[in-house]
């Protein structure tokens, strides 16, 4: 058998039929049948998403250092790299643990998009091909087809243009939430990329494939944000203060203040400092990161003083100027 | 070379993730099997002399059986919908798509198309005639996938937006319409003054021929696509709830119903008092068209979509994988005819002791019922 006819026996078919069967409890409805599928797919793999969440956080709170890193041994690779593997050590930050879990949940959205797009069935043939992936032993698959396609003012099977801004407008967000605080412009732009890049083409794709799969993208990454969200707040996602400055205001206006009068102890209150990449005393003495703090942060040495989160910054959300 | 190694090294490994992630979005949507788009598997006809088609490549087509040379062909277009996507300034026509098998009478040519339009074709002159059936509200998903049919100076049609259309056969102007629940797939069948169709609200329907007032109907537990047959005064077709059934022409009563292992989708032939009815689960039944019982089954090895002919006292049929096979009535064998190499939803149409079978590469063969030598036929 090929690794195709593999994947569909073992993982694709079981997935259409549970679908099948899902809606016929969740009063015919396919709409609603995708919303908590994916519900209950982002539950089950939630440990796993915890995981990646928590890694790529850990992961963007040593950035500002790996920058310094790779500013101070720019000339000697072998030792940047084992300068930086010591501090992920120290930091406890394992490059794989951002990936894995997220290598391991790929193939569980695969198939869930491709169940979906299966059981919608658009053209005679996907319809007519969908009887070979039923299951004989569980007649309700056979009778429930073809599931019906209206769900509020959406016909499933066919594009919709307010899904597809919504689909890009959540992917925005949840971007934005991911996108690690950097000062190395060169990340910075391929940070912003990502920003727009993903929104943009999932939008696109919105515009050309039934509504039913933005359905799933809108319902899905709604979930990461909320996740997202209790895990390690709203990161790189800031939101303008009503009546008053936003954050990023108040960091231009505080970059301003400066030019125009010497930095005194007292200006680093509404900012924030950079620890000495030189500084000892990180961690615990037994050389461990003694770090338990959702910002991940660090001790910090005499003279320096720990960020001051932003107003209307929310949780864990953190900027670093170099 | 060192600089791009270094810039290589900075991408995050979450940015190659997501785009190996899009990429196998956007791949498993395009690659066949997966979201394929609607293609079209138009059946044939033959009729004196000449096999009628709809082609993949949105042709109507004429072939003469004797030398197998195309007679005509007239292209069906319709404009491009703008599609949208990545697809950037396409076409402003695109090939109309058809699943319909085409039907004559005299010298004009009826077929539906997927873009919800019925077309007359004059054989003689090629001219074409076309109605649009969706006009009273062109936001209808009004795709035509069955076929039309033609009876007592009208034809008759079934749509994706549930309505089953009775036009003149001269003029193509709606005469009556009826409404029934859900989608139509099939192709209607008209015996006497009795309109029967089936649609995917599960129902059966008998309808006057005259005004198109209901008569009866019947439900069933599945959507159906099946066209139905009536023979001796019993109308036979398949339901997607997998059972066969088996009612009275007169009022719809349920005489018998069989049931098998999957979906029942195309139209049955009866002989003798035998009713062959093709299931997705590979395999041909022989019921008793009295009864009900199974006489016998035969196992084609992989299922069958397109409908069963009967030539002389053989049932052939045509497996999705291309397999061409003859089922003898009255020995009960089964006999592998030939093999297209190609995959076929279409139905056949037979004449003189010759199956002509359109493939979903746009092929279209003649395959001799008895011995099974094969020939294409140039359909370009």
């Amino acid at each position: 058998m090929s690794i195709g006819g593999l994947w569909d026996l073992i993982i694709l078919n079981p997935m259409v039929n549970v679908l099948i069967i899902l809606s016929n409890y969740l009063f015919d409805n396919f709409g609603l049948t995708i919303i908590v599928l994916t519900i209950l797919v982002n539950l089950v793999t939630y440990p796993l998403t915890l995981k990646q969440l928590k890694a790529s956080k850990a992961m963007q709170d040593v950035q500002g250092k790996v920058a310094e890193l790779r500013k101070k041994y720019a000339k000697d690779r072998q030792r940047l790299a084992q300068e930086q593997m010591k501090l992920f050590k120290e930091s406890g930050v394992s490059p794989a643990g951002c990936v894995l879990p997220m290598l391991i949940q790929m193939p569980v959205w695969i198939v869930l998009y491709q169940s979906i797009i299966r059981v919608m069935a658009a053209a005679p043939e996907e319809f007519l091909n969908l009887s070979q992936r039923l299951y004989t032993n569980w007649p309700v698959v056979f009778t429930q087809l073809p599931l019906a396609h209206r769900f509020l003012w959406l016909d499933l099977a066919v594009p919709d243009m307010i899904m597809a801004i919504l689909t890009g407008a959540s992917m925005w967000v949840q971007q934005k939430m991911t996108a690690p605080p950097t000062t190395d412009p060169q990340q910075r732009a391929q940070s912003e990329m990502m920003q727009w890049m993903m929104p943009i083409m999932f939008g696109l794709l919105g515009l050309t494939f039934p509504s039913g799969l933005s359905l799933y993208w809108v319902t899905s990454t709604t979930i990461r944000i909320i996740m997202q969200y209790f895990a390690t707040g709203w990161g790189g996602l800031t939101f303008p203060k009503l009546g008053g400055m936003g954050s990023k205001d108040k960091e231009i206006k505080g970059r301003i203040v400066r030019q125009k009068k010497p930095l005194t102890a007292a200006d680093t209150s509404a900012d924030i400092v950079i620890k000495p990449e030189s500084a000892k005393g990180e961690g615990t003495e037994d050389g461990k990161s003694g770090d338990k703090r959702q910002d991940g942060g660090g001790s910090y040495p005499k003279g320096s003083r720990p960020i001051r989160r932003q107003p209307g910054g929310g949780r864990g959300n953190r900027r670093q100027r170099g | 070379m060192s600089k791009i190694i270094r810039i290589k090294s900075k991408i995050r490994p979450q940015f190659w993730l997501l785009a190996l992630l899009i990429a196998g979005l956007v791949l498993s949507g395009c690659i066949p099997g997966g979201g394929s788009a609607a293609r079209g598997w138009s059946g044939v006809t033959v009729a004196e002399g000449t096999v009628f088609l709809g082609s993949m490549d949105g042709r109507v087509i004429a072939v003469n059986t004797a030398n197998g040379t195309l007679t005509w062909s007239v292209p069906l277009q319709q404009p491009a919908s703008g599609g949208g996507g990545f697809g950037c300034g396409g076409p402003t026509s695109v090939p109309v798509v058809i699943y319909s098998t085409p039907v004559t009478n005299g010298d004009i040519v009826y077929i539906s198309g997927y873009n919800g339009k019925l077309y007359a074709i004059s054989s003689s002159t090629r001219l074409s005639k076309e109605t649009d059936l969706r006009k009273d509200d062109k936001s209808l998903p009004g795709a035509l996938i069955g076929g039309p049919v033609v009876a007592q100076e009208k034809v008759y049609a079934g749509s994706s937006d549930g309505l089953v259309y009775a036009l003149s056969t001269v003029s193509l102007d709606k005469r009556w319409q009826f409404a029934t629940g859900d989608k139509i797939w099939s192709t209607p069948s008209v015996v006497g003054d009795t309109v029967y169709v089936t649609s995917f609200d599960k129902k059966i329907y008998a309808l006057n021929a005259g005004d198109g007032s209901q008569k009866w109907e019947f439900k069933t537990d599945g959507a159906i696509v099946s066209s139905p047959v009536i023979d001796g005064g019993t109308v036979y077709f398949g339901s997607l709830d997998r059972y066969f059934y088996a009612l009275n022409a007169a009022d719809g009563s349920l005489k018998w119903k069989f049931l098998a292992k999957n979906w029942f989708w195309s139209k049955p032939v009866t002989h003798n008092g035998v009713v062959y009815a093709v299931n997705l689960d590979g395999k041909v039944y022989a019921i008793d068209a009295g009864s009900g019982e199974k006489l016998v089954e035969f196992d084609l090895g992989a299922p069958a979509s397109a409908a069963p002919v009967l030539v002389d006292s053989q049932v052939i049929v045509v497996t999705e994988a291309g397999v061409v096979y003859s089922l003898d009535t009255a020995s009960r064998e089964q006999k592998r005819l030939a093999e297209l190499g190609d995959k076929v939803y279409a139905s056949p149409a037979a004449s003189a002791g010759k199956v002509y079978i359109h493939t979903n590469s746009n092929k279209l063969y003649e395959v001799d019922a008895q011995s099974g030598a094969k020939r294409e036929f140039s359909i370009k």
